[in-house]
């Protein structure tokens, strides 16, 4: 299995329990989500937001790697490329960390950055999940079980 | 009407539908429903309450804005939370690897961010 793919696939998770942790916390009307239960939703968020960020250092690392060796060869399932859909993941996710770590860290000592924050961060949750949906239609061949290519190489 | 090509994305599409009638069915008799009566989201209050009266400098100045919950003790780091507890120390563990990979994701973005045009026109002219 391709390391590319794999990390794809890690992404998609991470990214759907952040999208469903976020949204339940994110006001009385989307509780229902995670069933009213916002303190297991924050530390949920907490935690999946970490290894959302690691997995964002794995990926730049890798890209960095493989133009340094200059590595031409294409990875489709890369999450994050110079152009198309992989260069808009890429910015989304900056911006997601870099309001996230102000939420984070300044949640108590500074209330109009934080309020700033998590406006853009709330604000770019909803185009985000918009965007994956979208990519999900554009992909969706992706979605189909190989049994032709089984069949022919039997 | 419907693309064949399209179709697992339909089929996606109605396992999710059919999970999100289940919580909502499970959720239907949760007391806390009523609180879906509140319209705005979380920003959305918190801008309106904070950032009407707050000016450009307020956003990087730490503690110009008195917090209520860090006078009476019971901000994120003192009060209600144990503070000797897993919960903490998981907290401290999380902060710092999130203070330690910060840097190192601004500094790849930048590099890709000049890196990654300059890859891009060499594809274009080989």
């Amino acid at each position: 299995m391709k390391f590319d793919f794999i990390l794809h696939w890690l992404w998609a998770l991470v990214f759907s329990i952040l999208a469903l942790s976020g949204i339940a916390m994110a006001g009385a009307k989307y509780g229902w989500v995670m069933q009213y239960d916002i303190a297991t939703a924050d530390i949920v968020h907490r935690l999946a937001a970490v290894v959302y960020v690691l997995l964002t250092v794995i990926v730049i690392l890798y890209e960095i790697i493989r133009i340094l060796r200059r590595d031409k060869t294409k990875k489709p399932w890369l999450v994050f490329g110079p152009s198309g859909y992989g260069l808009f993941t890429f910015i989304t996710t900056l911006i997601f960390i870099v309001t996230g770590a102000v939420i984070w860290l300044f949640m108590d000592s500074n209330h109009a950055a934080t309020a700033f924050t998590l406006w853009i961060h709330e604000k770019l949750t909803y185009l985000a999940v918009a965007s994956v949906i979208w990519h999900i239609y554009m992909k969706s061949h992706a979605l189909k079980w190989p049994k032709n290519k089984e069949r022919k190489a039997r | 009407m419907f693309n064949k090509q399209k179709r697992p994305f339909w089929q996606l599409s109605s396992v999710f539908a059919v999970i999100i009638v289940l919580v909502l069915a499970l959720s239907w008799s949760n007391r806390a429903e009523n609180a879906a009566q509140m319209d705005a989201s979380m920003a959305v209050m918190m801008s309106n309450e904070i950032l009407d009266s707050a000016t450009i400098p307020d956003l990087f100045t730490i503690g110009t804005i008195e917090s209520p919950e860090a006078l009476s003790g019971n901000g994120e780091h003192a009060g209600h939370h144990d503070q000797s507890g897993t919960l903490y120390a998981i907290h401290l563990i999380t902060t710092g690897l999130l203070l330690f990979t910060l840097p190192v994701i601004l500094a790849g973005a930048l590099f890709l961010a000049i890196v990654w045009p300059n890859s891009s026109k060499r594809r274009k002219t080989n």
